[in-house]
Order: structure tokens, then C-alpha cells, then sequence
């Protein structure tokens, strides 16, 4: 079971994660995009890590909102709003649920997957967070019946295999579809932020 | 009203782009939001922010957002979700580009248009820039009005003065403006008078790029139609607010000072071009000027290709008319095209707009011909200026036949009953082929008095008007009357004022056979006096028919034909052919011939340069004769030779100002006389020496002269000229110049008086005046030189008139102090100058 405290932990530790890893998303976005992603998303983490210890939230929907706002309003390029609507639909989806079970854990990262698919209107194989999160979702769903780590143990496998899938196909949608076949190669950096975050989850939750 | 949201990745994109659609349409409901962080000064999108700018323009009209790019999408995106269904509903992204979607969507704003109409206008946002750049997508056509224009719409069209044209600012406050009234309002360039817009649309009317100089043709209809007129006057005449206050302030002044009136700038005035009366439906074509379709290709090759075969064909079709018609001016005219259509320079200019703008060669040829016909409007000579409409037949040649554009249908075939045509602008071509039974009138709104059309349309004998520029307005019009002799338009004429019409039509029609069956008759008063008609001719060919056209000889030969543009002077043997032929062809009636007479105006390339201020005060007429002697001794031995057995020759000396001038000609046709003899060569040295009375000096001197001279002639075109101080031509004075003038008439008086019974003859425009000829008689002439077309006329009025009562008229005419009052009393006088005015001449 994940409670309010676990996930408070978890958002910490991924700020952690994002902000070791800044130059790395960054370094992945130089080639194909505006070379912002890693800095804005560290950036974006900072600011809900800070809000959180000024105004500490009473429920894992009101902490899932609290986390969307801040990335809405702070981080600045699309990952904003991607990630903002992710949290946004995880926290609607979430209402009233006091601590997480395998299957609330799914709907979580369900709802907020297709909450970004339909804002960025983005299908797996676009080279995108999606090819991360959709399998990932897929994977959980088809193990709900494992305990939560080994649920999300393989839900990690599903998405670092769709991460790594982005390094070949051509980008049709973001920004690095402005370099058409110049994509070719590369690994998205959005998907492999969405893995950081599913690695972590994998690793954290029990 | 709708509010306007304009999201952008930079917080100062974003002000800016607000302040900007701002200064376009200051009462926009706007607002700009951009940038992301704590200050908002990183690049980037925030949601959140959006949605409060969202709230702060809300309201149940809606609201429309326009974004930069990427990120800025999502964001509003998100925005919308945060906001949730019931407000969202009522919000609207557009994909048009950021800063003109942001001055379009102001302006729509502004002027308190709804969602749907501003959303329509930002979809055509970019179409103006696309168009300047001509980088119209493949697929993307124009959406011309389609729209009926009602029969009591009214047009009306304006000079745009503003230096930089009708730039987004200015169209912005036009379209702000129109935006007041009822009426519906719409604007064409005149380039293309098929593609009339909206007022409301900022962007067509971005996109019809009006420079200055150009014209915008405004068409409206609807309660205050005639206050948008005055209003458009007004932004016109204002710049659209971007006139310097100041200039516009004094010019304000100075208008108030001298009483003028600028709203009536742009009144329009026809020309007469080809007299006549017709009476007919009208047949209105707004526009002759060709729609292209897709004008771009990418086949280059294959267009080159194109381009070449159909220049075969039109110079084919060009060399075919040339041998069909019969009309020489119109031949000559054709020539000239098809030695156009092989010049270099449009071929290359014409083959770099089809390589360089991929344009297809209808395009690339139209677009060529029209820059050089631009070119030739600039000129400063109304010549010259009238040959741009070659340039403009020649192009439409190439896009006849052509499935890429659509023409006007001239071939009238489909037409059964007598049509007057109302057209914006016709070739000489066409107008030599329109059937004239079927196109009985030509009204147009555009061309020169000196086009070849309004040549041709002369020569062809169709009334025809200039100038006219309301064309849309005739479409519902059932009948109309044509005078191009006044000239007037008069549409949907009542039952009364119809009948009266046609009686005059009638009328006009007896007089003119009863002044044909006269023509060849001697005028002779009822006292016994006699009087003669002669003719004034300027060339050979004209000699042929003077005789079958009334005159009694020739009153003025102009030598000048022989002079002018020739390299070098005509030798003596080319003059003497042509003397005598004239003096044979109408022997025994009298050939008055008048020694060279030209001036610094009209140089002559084998004489030494003459530059002078004024040459019409210069050295000129005999002035010039007596200091080229060489030149005058070859035409005087010519005129002594042509003269040998024959006692019809007289000799007349231009621009005399006393007898001493005479003196020393007289000396000169001794000598060559003496020269002639001393080679044995057979001539007349017993010619009769007259001049002209042309100067107030050989006014004032005449008694003098009369002592001298055999005869005199009276130039009334200069002697009006030069006594009166008044260029002939000069439309600031023309008021003043006329030969009625009691100045002028007293001159001739004067002149008749001091004549010592020598013969008198008048040779200027005065003597086929019909007003003018009853106070030259009244002063004693006897003898009046003219146009030989207007003799019938002129002899038809003479045999009307009483000696006496032309005496005592010309009296009364001296007391008066103007021509105008002098006009006046000679038409309440006599009845048949009224009723031969109303003829042509």
C-alpha cells in the first residue's frame, strides 16, 4: 500500500532524480530539441518540492494536484502542461482514495497517460513520453494480480523497452519532429524522463 | 464583445504584440500573455496565467486565442481544461500567424464582430503577405465576393495619398471606421475591379496591397450610403490619420481661404471622343481585365515551351487581322503589335518572370506588358501616354484561348438588338471589329482622348464618351441616352423626355441631308454679295477631295509636312512636284501657300539647335525663312516653278509684324526670280505676296501693310493668343482664350477698316465657328479658310444669314465686355446656329 507519506517521499526523491539528471535530459534534447527539457522539468520539481514544505497537502489527490499546478505554471516549455495534465487526471482519477492498492496505482498512471495522450494527441511510436508510459500502463495492467513491486518491476521493463524504442524510429510529433529523419538516432528525452519516473516508482513502492 | 488572447513562449512578445493589434484598433478587448518562472521572463507557456488573461476577457461572446507555436498550444490546452466545459465552450484557438492574427482579430474586436466573422477573417490572415510575396499555396484560391451588387448601389473612386500606401495601420482605421455605418461597403483595386471586399475585412483588404497613387473603387448601398462616401473623402484627404496634423491644418486653411471645394476633387468628367446620338440598352462589362486562376507552375521548361508556340499563334492571328481589315489606321496599328511582340526586351522580360517567379506565361506575360504599360503612363506626353493600351492589347492576345484565364466576352455575337457598350477599358482592335449595328455607343471608364480606340471609334463613326466611371451602377438601367456631342448620359429617360429626344434625333437627321445636297453650291447673299469657303490643308493626300467637299479652293497650305521629320531639308525638285500637283488639282480655283512656319518648338534636326525660354515669342515664322535663306530661296524657286503658266499660286509669309519684313522678302523673289531666269528655267515671277495677320503688331500696323501686301489672311488661333496674353490649351485660363473675346473682334475690325479693300480671308478656328461667323461677316470678311469636313456646315449657316442683321449683331457684340455675353447674344439671335450646335461639325 502507498500512503500520502510514501508518495510525498516519492515526489521528493524524483526532484532528486531530475535534478541529478538535468544535464543528461538536456544533453538528450541538444540534438532534436531546444536543449530546455532537463533544465525545465528540475526547475518545475524544485518549485513543487518548495510548495510542498510551505503548504504540506492532507490527501494523495490534493498532493497529485498541488504537484500539476506547480508544473503548469513553472516549468515553461510543453513538458509543463504534459506533466502538469499527467498529475492533473492521476489526482481527478484518484478522489477520496486515502492510501494506494495495486489497482488504484494503475488507474494513476492510466488516467494520467491518457490525459496526456489526448492534450498532446500523441499515439505510441511517435517518439514521445508515451511510447514510455503507454506500455508501462499495459504492463500493470496485465499484472494486476502480482504484489505492487513486481507489478510495477515489470510495468519499469515494458517502458525502458518503449524508451529505448524511441531511438530508432523518425519523431512525427513534438519538437523534435521538426528535424524529420535528422530524429533518427536519438532517444527521446521526454521518454526517458517518463522512464525516470517509472524506475523510481518501481523502486519506491511497495 | 469578443476578447482576444494573445499566448506567447516571450512575456515581451507578447506585450508587444498587444500593444501593437492595440494601436491598430484601440478599443480591442486584448490582452497578451507569455513566459514562464517566477517573473514570468524565462521562455515558456504557464496555464495557469493563461487562464486568468481567459477570465480577464471572458465574457458569454466569447473569446478567441491565438498562439504562438508548440508549447503555447498545449498550454492553452491546458488552460481550457483548467477553465472546464461551460466556459470553454464559448473559447476559440486559431492557427492563424501570431502577429497578424493578433492585428485581425483587434480590429474584428473593435469593431464588436462576432466569433464567427472573426474567425473567418483570421483564416485569410496570412493571405496578404502571401500575395506580396506571390507564395499563394497550390491549392489556394481566392475567395472573391460573390455578392450582387443592387441597382441603386453607388461607386465612387478615391486616390489613396498616403506615402507608404494602405498599410495595416491605415486599412485597420478604414475598416474601424466603416464599421459605423448601415450600409453595406465594399472595396476594389482598380487593377482588378472583379475582386470587391468587405470593409470588415482587414486582411482582404491588406491583401488588395493598395500603394499610393492607386485607386480604390468604393461601392455601397444602404440607408447612409452617400454620408460613407463623404466619410471615405474625408480618411482620404487625411491620409487615414497619417497625415502631419500641421500640413493638414494649413492645407485646411488655404482651402478656406480660396473657397475650394476639395470634395469635389474626384468629380467625374467625361470626354467626347466620337460625336453622335444613341439611345439603346446599356450592356454593361464591369471589367475587361483578365482573372487568372493558379497562376504558378512548376514545369518551367514545358512553360518556356508554351510560351513560344503561343507567340507563333498570336503573331498568326495578328498577321491575319492585318490582311482582313481595311481600315489603314488600324493596319498600321496591327504592325506595330507584331513588330512588339519580337522585341527582345519583352521577351526577356517576360521569360524571367516565368523562370525566376515560376509563373505560368499567360501570368508572365500579362504581368510584363502591364509594367510597361505603367511605365508609359508616366510619361509626360498624352501621346506616348495613350500607346501603354498597345502594351495592354498586345498581353491580352496571349491569354485569349486559355483555360488559366478567364476573359470578358467581346464577340457580342450572342447580342440581337442595338446595345450601348459600358465598358472599363477596350483595345482599337475591338473596336474595329465590333459589329455597329449591334454596339451603337461606347462608354468607358478609363483611356486617353488620343488612344487608338477613341481613333477608331471616330473614324467608324460610333459615339463615344470617356470618363465615366460607375459602370456596376448601369447594370439595372433599361435604357439609355447617349450625347457625345454635348457630351451627357441620361439613364432611364421618361416618355417625355424621350419623345424629345427623338425629335431632335430627327431633326438633326433632315438637317444633315439638307446640308449635304448644298455642299458643292456657291454662297451668295440675297443683295448679291458673294463669299467663299476655302480650305486649310496641311498634306498632299488632303488636296484630293477639298474640291467635292465645298471649298472654293485652298485658303491655307501648310508647307510644314514637307520639313518636319526628315533628316535633311526637302530638295527644291521634291517641293516643286508637290506644288504643282497642288496647283493642278485645283486649278482655277486659288491655292494659298504659306512659307515655312516653325519655331523653336518643333526643331528641325538639320537646322542649327534653337533654345530659347519662349519660343512661341522666338525665332519663328518669317523670323526663321529670312535667316535660313538657303532654305527659303529652294522653296520659293520651287513655288515660282510650280506656278509657270498659272495664275492660281499666292504666297503667304507667317507671323509678320511690320512691312519691313516684306521688304526684304520681296528683295529675296527677285533674286531667285533673277536666278531662275539667268538659268533659263521657266517660272511665274509674277505672284501675288501676302501675310499673315497673326501679331497685335500687324493688328495695329495694317494700314501700312495693306499698302504692301496683295492680300491678308488672319490667323485668329494666335492673333487670340497674343493679344489676349492666353496660351491656347492652358486649362487655367481657358476661360479667357476664345476669339469672341471683344478685344480680339475689335482687332479684326480694326483690321477690315484699314485694309485699303485688299482681300481679306480668315484662316484660324474662328471661321468654322458657327457662333463666330455671323460677327465676321457683320464686320466685313468675305472669305473664310477651314477644315474642309466643316464646310457644308459652315456654307449651310451662311445661306441662313442677313448681311445687315450680322452688321448690327457685330455692332451690339462690341458693346458687350465679354466672349461669354458676345456667345450669348449671337445664339439668341440666330436661330440656325442654335440648331446646328446641336450638330456636330
Amino acid at each position: 500500500m502507498v500512503t500520502l507519506g510514501n508518495f510525498l517521499d516519492f515526489i521528493k526523491e524524483l526532484s532528486k532524480v531530475y535534478d541529478s539528471n538535468a544535464q543528461y535530459l538536456t544533453e538528450l534534447d541538444s540534438p532534436i530539441g531546444d536543449a530546455d527539457h532537463g533544465l525545465n522539468i528540475n526547475r518545475g520539481f524544485k518549485k513543487v518540492v518548495e510548495h510542498l514544505e510551505t503548504t504540506p497537502p492532507n490527501s494523495i489527490d490534493k498532493l497529485l494536484n498541488t504537484v500539476a499546478m506547480q508544473l503548469i505554471k513553472t516549468v515553461g516549455g510543453a513538458s509543463g502542461p504534459l506533466y502538469g495534465t499527467f498529475f492533473l487526471k492521476a489526482g481527478i482519477a484518484l478522489k477520496g482514495i486515502e492510501s494506494l492498492d495495486a489497482s488504484a496505482l494503475c488507474q494513476l498512471f492510466k488516467q494520467g497517460t491518457e490525459g496526456v495522450m489526448k492534450l498532446g494527441k500523441a499515439q505510441v511510436g511517435e517518439c514521445t513520453m508515451i511510447d514510455t508510459l503507454f506500455p508501462a500502463v499495459q504492463a500493470m495492467e496485465a499484472n494486476l494480480n502480482l504484489p505492487i513491486k513486481e507489478m510495477l518491476a515489470k510495468a519499469k521493463d515494458a517502458a525502458e523497452e518503449g524508451m529505448k524504442s524511441t531511438i530508432e524510429p523518425i519523431a512525427t510529433k513534438g519538437r523534435a519532429s521538426y528535424l524529420g529523419e535528422r530524429s533518427q538516432g536519438h532517444q527521446d528525452p521526454g521518454a526517458t524522463s517518463a522512464f525516470m519516473l517509472i524506475e523510481l516508482a518501481a523502486k519506491t513502492f511497495e | 464583445m469578443v476578447g482576444i488572447v494573445l499566448v506567447s513562449h516571450s512575456k515581451h512578445l507578447a506585450e508587444a504584440a498587444q500593444k501593437l493589434a492595440l494601436q491598430a484598433a484601440p478599443k480591442a478587448q486584448i490582452i497578451g500573455v507569455g513566459g514562464a518562472g517566477d517573473d514570468g521572463e524565462d521562455f515558456g507557456t504557464d496555464a495557469t496565467q493563461i487562464m486568468a488573461a481567459i477570465e480577464q476577457v471572458y465574457s458569454d461572446d466569447g473569446v478567441v486565442i491565438i498562439m504562438d507555436m508548440g508549447s503555447a498550444l498545449l498550454s492553452t490546452e491546458t488552460a481550457l481544461a483548467l477553465l472546464g466545459e461551460e466556459k470553454s465552450q464559448n473559447i476559440k484557438m486559431s492557427s492563424a500567424p501570431f502577429i497578424e492574427g493578433a492585428i485581425a482579430a483587434a480590429v474584428q474586436s473593435g469593431i464588436n464582430a462576432d466569433m464567427q466573422a472573426i474567425i473567418a477573417e483570421l483564416k485569410t490572415s496570412l493571405s496578404p503577405k502571401q500575395h506580396q510575396l506571390g507564395d499563394v499555396p497550390q491549392s489556394q484560391s481566392d475567395p472573391k465576393a460573390s455578392f450582387q451588387i443592387p441597382s441603386d448601389a453607388i461607386q465612387k473612386t478615391f486616390t489613396i495619398t498616403n506615402a507608404h500606401g494602405l498599410h495595416a495601420r491605415p486599412a485597420a482605421l478604414f475598416v474601424q471606421e466603416m464599421a459605423a455605418f448601415k450600409s453595406d461597403i465594399h472595396i476594389a483595386h482598380q487593377r482588378d475591379t472583379h475582386d470587391f471586399v468587405s470593409s470588415k475585412s482587414l486582411t482582404s483588404i491588406i491583401r488588395l496591397n493598395f500603394r499610393k497613387g492607386d485607386r480604390l473603387i468604393v461601392c455601397c448601398w444602404g440607408e447612409d450610403q452617400q454620408d460613407v462616401l463623404a466619410r471615405i473623402q474625408k480618411l482620404v484627404l487625411e491620409e487615414f490619420g497619417e497625415k502631419d496634423p500641421q500640413s493638414l491644418e494649413s492645407e485646411k486653411e488655404v482651402r478656406t481661404y480660396f473657397e475650394m471645394d476639395y470634395a469635389d476633387q474626384e468629380e467625374e468628367t467625361f470626354v467626347s471622343v466620337s460625336p453622335g446620338i444613341s439611345i439603346a440598352p446599356p450592356l454593361c462589362i464591369v471589367s475587361n481585365r483578365p482573372v487568372f486562376g493558379d497562376i504558378h507552375t512548376e514545369n518551367i521548361e514545358k512553360e518556356l515551351t508554351l510560351f513560344e508556340q503561343k507567340k507563333a499563334i498570336v503573331k498568326e492571328s495578328i498577321d491575319k487581322d492585318i490582311k482582313s481589315i481595311e481600315d489603314q489606321e488600324v493596319r498600321e496599328i496591327l504592325i506595330m503589335h507584331s513588330v512588339l511582340l519580337y522585341d527582345p526586351d519583352l521577351h526577356r522580360q517576360v521569360k524571367d518572370n516565368i523562370e525566376k517567379n515560376h509563373y505560368i506565361f499567360e501570368y508572365a506575360m500579362w504581368e510584363t506588358c502591364n509594367h510597361i504599360a505603367e511605365q508609359y503612363k508616366d510619361i509626360d506626353n498624352s501621346y506616348l501616354q495613350a500607346r501603354n493600351e498597345d502594351f495592354i492589347d498586345i498581353g491580352k492576345r496571349f491569354l485569349r484561348n486559355s483555360e488559366r484565364v478567364k476573359l470578358a466576352d467581346l464577340n457580342f455575337r450572342h447580342i440581337d438588338e442595338p446595345k450601348i457598350l459600358f465598358i472599363d477599358e477596350l483595345s482599337a482592335e475591338t473596336v474595329s471589329k465590333i459589329d455597329t449595328d449591334i454596339i451603337i455607343g461606347i462608354v468607358l471608364s478609363e483611356g486617353g482622348k488620343e488612344s487608338h480606340a477613341a481613333i477608331i471609334a471616330k473614324t467608324r463613326g460610333i459615339p463615344m464618351i470617356l470618363g465615366f466611371k460607375n459602370i456596376a451602377s448601369v447594370q439595372q438601367v433599361k435604357c439609355v441616352v447617349l450625347n457625345a456631342n454635348v457630351p451627357e448620359l441620361i439613364f432611364d429617360p421618361d416618355k417625355k423626355e424621350l419623345d424629345k429626344i427623338n425629335r431632335k434625333l430627327q431633326v438633326s437627321k433632315i438637317l444633315k441631308e439638307e446640308i449635304t445636297t448644298q455642299i458643292t453650291e456657291p454662297v451668295q447673299f440675297k443683295d448679291g454679295t458673294q463669299l467663299s469657303c476655302l480650305a486649310n490643308v496641311g498634306a498632299l493626300d488632303e488636296v484630293d477631295n477639298i474640291l467635292q467637299q465645298g471649298a472654293q479652293g485652298i485658303g491655307l497650305f501648310r508647307t510644314e509636312f514637307l520639313f518636319l521629320n526628315r533628316s535633311n531639308p526637302p530638295s527644291q525638285e521634291q517641293q516643286y512636284e508637290i506644288y504643282k500637283k497642288t496647283l493642278d488639282k485645283t486649278n482655277p480655283h486659288p491655292v494659298t501657300i504659306r512659307i515655312l512656319d516653325i519655331g523653336g518648338d518643333k526643331p528641325i534636326s538639320y537646322l542649327p539647335p534653337i533654345t530659347e525660354e519662349n519660343p512661341f515669342l522666338g525665332l519663328r515664322g518669317i523670323r526663321l525663312d529670312l535667316k535660313y535663306k538657303k532654305l527659303l530661296k529652294a522653296q520659293l524657286k520651287a513655288l515660282l516653278r510650280a506656278a509657270f503658266d498659272k495664275d492660281n499660286l499666292r504666297i503667304m509669309l507667317p507671323m509678320i509684324v511690320d512691312e519691313e519684313e516684306l521688304h526684304v522678302f520681296r528683295n529675296i523673289c527677285d533674286q531667285v526670280s533673277q536666278e531662275l531666269a539667268d538659268q533659263n528655267i521657266s517660272h511665274n515671277r509674277d505672284i501675288p505676296i501676302g501675310v499673315m495677320i497673326e501679331t497685335p503688331a500687324a493688328g495695329i500696323r495694317s494700314l501700312q501693310l495693306s499698302r504692301h501686301a496683295d492680300f491678308f489672311s488672319i490667323g485668329t488661333n494666335d492673333l487670340t493668343q497674343y493679344t489676349l496674353a492666353a496660351e491656347r490649351g492652358n486649362s487655367n485660363i481657358s476661360y479667357l482664350y476664345d476669339h469672341c473675346h471683344p478685344a480680339v473682334l475689335y482687332t479684326l475690325y480694326s483690321i477690315c477698316q484699314n485694309s485699303n479693300n485688299i482681300d481679306i480671308s480668315v484662316c484660324g478656328e474662328m471661321s468654322c465657328d458657327l457662333e463666330s461667323i455671323p460677327l465676321l461677316i457683320g464686320m466685313g470678311i468675305r472669305k473664310l479658310s477651314m477644315t474642309p469636313r466643316s464646310i457644308a456646315t459652315v456654307k449651310y449657316l451662311i445661306k441662313k444669314l442677313d448681311i445687315e442683321e450680322c452688321s448690327q449683331i457685330f455692332h451690339q457684340a462690341l458693346q458687350l465686355s465679354n466672349a461669354k455675353d458676345i456667345r450669348t447674344l449671337v445664339n439668341n439671335s440666330i436661330d440656325t446656329v442654335r440648331s446646328l450646335k446641336e450638330l456636330y461639325i
